[in-house]
């Protein structure tokens, strides 16, 4: 306070001292750059960081589809019987195999033949059922009664050709 | 653009915030820094926490300018970001706050013409740190940015009666301490010319003996 003297500090006085005294305080020389610096990191780090975030967005979105399609395959797998499970696997395999281009057709021939005559003969009605059924039929009667003639006619038989013989001896 | 009002000139770059390919945050920074680093070192009474305050504000705007540019008046804006920036470092700060007489850790810049006036300076920065930064930032806005007490009113969300009170407060406190200072200073400089006299004597001996 080297020119004012105390009696003029009133409030007009206190004002003019305040205005002249405004620039007498500013920012340092290194407060740009620093400003300038952080606004640049922090710009390069928010790219980083969308680019991650992206790359995680997608690669959670590739799990959660992957999962998806598995489940429903599982489910569909579940609810069908063994040998639609079967089929579906064969079917699935074969159509690998169509898509890679690989051979081994006759395999896969012989083995639908196979399934088709399974399937043929376990239809109910057909002639292949029928004939099995008559023929297992027969089978059961001759063997409910043969072996009983049989098996009497034995005894009958060897009790007969025995009996002279005790009979004779005795 | 030299020609054009600061609130114009601040209005334009801020309207070119965010632009793609246009730095525009070197030239706001350059236009208002001085200004918001001293409104900021008012309030938090510390260089460095005025600073931080402002580099946070910078970088907010430049990173999300869309509230910037979207705002009426611009400045007022800045000046509110700024202010409640400080506001809320000092709030942290604020066991280490202490109320000072020294301004050593103010960056301060003086003019050759004004060479004579720095004691004068220092001293209205010395005592413009101990009001409160209720009254100090009503000082700074009204004195220094030239506002009225209604758009301080506005900018701080309070009632002008109250705004203009606190500039009277605060100005009878600062003319107080300003007072004391100019009666320190008075008194250190009379001391300092009757000292000379008083040690001349004993200089003269000390070489006196210094001879021996």
């Amino acid at each position: 306070m080297s020119y004012l003297p105390p009696e003029q500090l009133d409030a007009a006085g206190v004002q003019a001292l305040l205005a002249a005294a405004g620039d007498y305080v500013g920012p340092s020389d290194d407060l740009r750059p620093r400003v300038i610096e952080e606004v640049r990191r922090l710009r390069s780090g928010g790219q980083r960081r969308w680019r991650l975030m992206l790359a995680s967005g997608s690669a959670l979105a590739a799990v959660v589809l992957v999962s998806v399609q598995a489940s429903t395959m599982s489910q569909s797998l579940s609810e069908a019987t063994p040998s639609q499970r079967v089929a579906e696997m064969v079917a699935h395999s074969e159509a690998t195999r169509k898509s890679t281009g690989e051979g081994l057709w006759a395999l896969v021939d012989a083995f639908f033949a196979v399934r088709n005559e399974q399937a043929e003969a376990f239809r109910p009605g057909s002639a292949a059922t029928d004939s099995a059924a008559s023929g297992s039929a027969a089978s059961d009667a001759a063997a409910t009664e043969a072996p009983l003639t049989d098996h009497s006619l034995g005894e009958s038989s060897e009790a007969d050709a025995q009996k002279p013989a005790d009979s004779g001896s005795f | 653009m030299a020609e054009m009002p600061f609130h114009d000139r601040v209005h334009l770059l801020t309207d070119q915030l965010g632009l793609p390919g246009v730095d525009v945050l070197g030239g706001l920074f350059d236009l208002t820094a001085h200004r918001l680093v001293r409104l900021a070192v008012a309030i938090t009474r510390n260089q460095y926490d005025g600073e931080d305050a402002v580099q946070a504000v910078m970088t907010r705007i430049a990173l999300r300018p869309e509230p910037l540019r979207g705002a009426q008046a611009p400045w007022a804006y800045l000046l509110r970001m700024v202010r409640n920036e400080a506001l809320l470092i000092a709030r942290k700060k604020k066991r280490w706050i202490t109320t000072t007489h020294s301004i050593t850790d103010l960056v301060t810049r003086r003019r050759v013409d004004e060479l004579e006036q720095e004691d004068t300076h220092r001293a209205v920065w010395s005592a413009l740190r101990t009001l409160p930064p209720a009254q100090a930032e009503v000082v700074v806005l009204k004195t220094w940015e030239g506002m009225t007490f209604a758009e301080i009113a506005e900018l701080l969300d309070e009632s002008p009666n109250t705004v203009a009170s606190r500039y009277q407060y605060g100005l009878q406190k600062l003319a107080d301490r300003l007072q004391k200072a100019a009666a320190e200073a008075m008194g250190e400089r009379a001391l300092r010319n009757v000292a000379p006299n008083r040690g001349a004597p004993r200089q003269g001996a000390s070489n006196r003996g210094g001879h021996r």
